[in-house]
């Protein structure tokens, strides 16, 4: 779907059809462990072939797959490959009042992969009227609209602010030169510098590409440290 | 070219376990410092939970930020040039679509002073955008709160509530839509900075 969507967006801009897509290989993973790719047995020779290289993917809905790479971007960790990243998302629930007896909350718990009973920290509701000058935990009572006064139902609020995992991104384009034109190098600035101190060297190169449709400018940076 | 963020799945960090944060100093002071810490995995208490004695027993999904940040303007960032300055339109259908009725300026003037206690929604997170966020490893926030998947029982009745799913049925496509990107299908083109190496 999102393919899709990004070539009618690409096109709904004046653009040209896409060729290429940049991805990280993990998604070819989950493109190509599929059942109909995997079912080696059912496929006679074609099958056996299958089995020996294993499922590739060097196309998918018109696009030619170009699987990105791992670079070194911070001193002492791991490569990286920037189109997957780290994503934060939230969840809400709605639940009757914990505190009270007969009342049970459970929740996915997604490091166990199992439901979990939800246990409140020792004073948890003393805590809170401390920090909310005990404004929030009294009735809630409210008018009936003849001069009476009807019960509400008392529901607290669960917030999951942090649910963090990991999420991949593509790149989709035109390559060649076909609708870009011919590339020009143009200005360029390229500058060394050696931390004595630390051992530490490296460079900052910056160039600027002319293409007859589009303008971009590449900041290419090197550290290494010397052993 | 055109980056597409989010597109699926690629695993668990952390985030949703049942430690529920008290709300002691400690606790607080604690919680803020690890959800603020972007630049690592959370490490921080997973469930905020607040006695508010709400009067009605769901409210629509996604809930977004805009209740917590209050009337003041906290723009949200879909690209590296554009964000969504207004959602205050989006916040108000929130509201007509609860049945909170008039306990809405309660349930706004709670949820703004917890945020002012533990900073869930900052100018700071919103301003970082994908792109930015990937290059220096930090991870984002799409401050959106969908309804979660949960199961209680409360005077002997059992009661399951399915929620949106972040960890369903993900594939290409579905993920970055709960994960509050359909924003960005509101974003014009923009010329962006590529680095290659």
């Amino acid at each position: 779907m999102q393919i899709e969507e990004t070539k009618a967006k690409i096109l709904s801009w004046g653009g040209v059809e896409p060729d290429f897509m940049l991805c990280s290989s993990k998604l070819c993973f989950q493109l190509t462990m599929t059942q109909e790719k995997t079912q080696y047995f059912t496929q006679g020779e074609d099958g056996k072939k299958l089995l020996k290289q294993g499922p590739t993917l060097p196309a998918y809905r018109g696009l030619k797959i170009i699987k990105s790479k791992c670079f070194s971007l911070d001193n002492g960790s791991q490569p990286r490959d920037i189109l997957r990243r780290r994503v934060r998302t939230a969840e809400f629930y709605v639940v009757p009042r914990m505190n009270e007896d007969g009342v049970t909350v459970e929740l996915y718990d997604e490091g166990s992969d199992n439901w979990a009973r939800l246990v409140l920290p020792p004073g948890f509701v003393r805590e809170f009227n401390l920090q909310f000058d005990g404004a929030y935990n009294a009735g809630n009572d409210r008018p009936d609209g003849a001069g009476g006064r009807v019960p509400e139902t008392h529901n607290w609020l669960l917030l999951r602010p942090n649910i963090e995992h990991w999420m991949l991104g593509v790149i989709i384009g035109r390559g060649g030169i076909e609708h870009l034109g011919a590339c020009f190098w143009g200005q360029t600035e390229m500058s060394v510098f050696d931390d004595g101190q630390h051992g530490v060297w490296g460079m900052t190169y910056k160039c600027i590409f002319f293409f007859a449709r589009v303008a971009c400018l590449c900041t290419c940076m090197r550290v290494r440290v010397c052993e | 070219m055109h980056r597409v963020w989010d597109v699926s799945y690629d695993g668990y960090t952390n985030g949703k376990g049942v430690a529920i944060m008290n709300w002691t100093p400690e606790d607080i002071k604690q919680f803020k410092s690890e959800q603020q810490e972007t630049g690592n995995e959370f490490d921080g208490k997973d469930i905020i939970a607040l006695p508010m004695n709400m009067p009605c027993q769901q409210l629509p999904s996604p809930m977004p930020y805009k209740v917590f940040s209050g009337p003041a303007p906290i723009p949200q960032h879909v690209t590296d040039d554009l964000s969504v300055e207004d959602l205050s339109t989006f916040t108000t259908k929130f509201f007509n679509k609860s049945s909170l009725g008039d306990y809405q300026e309660r349930f706004e003037d709670i949820l703004g002073k917890v945020n002012q206690k533990l900073n869930i929604v900052s100018g700071l997170h919103e301003s970082r955008s994908a792109a930015s966020a990937a290059m220096a490893n930090e991870s984002t926030m799409c401050r959106m709160f969908y309804q979660g998947t949960v199961k209680y029982k409360c005077q002997r009745q059992e009661n399951f509530v399915t929620g949106c799913g972040h960890h369903g049925p993900d594939y290409p496509g579905v993920a970055s839509v709960r994960n509050g990107k359909t924003l960005m299908t509101s974003a014009a083109p923009a010329l962006q900075m590529l680095a290659i190496k």
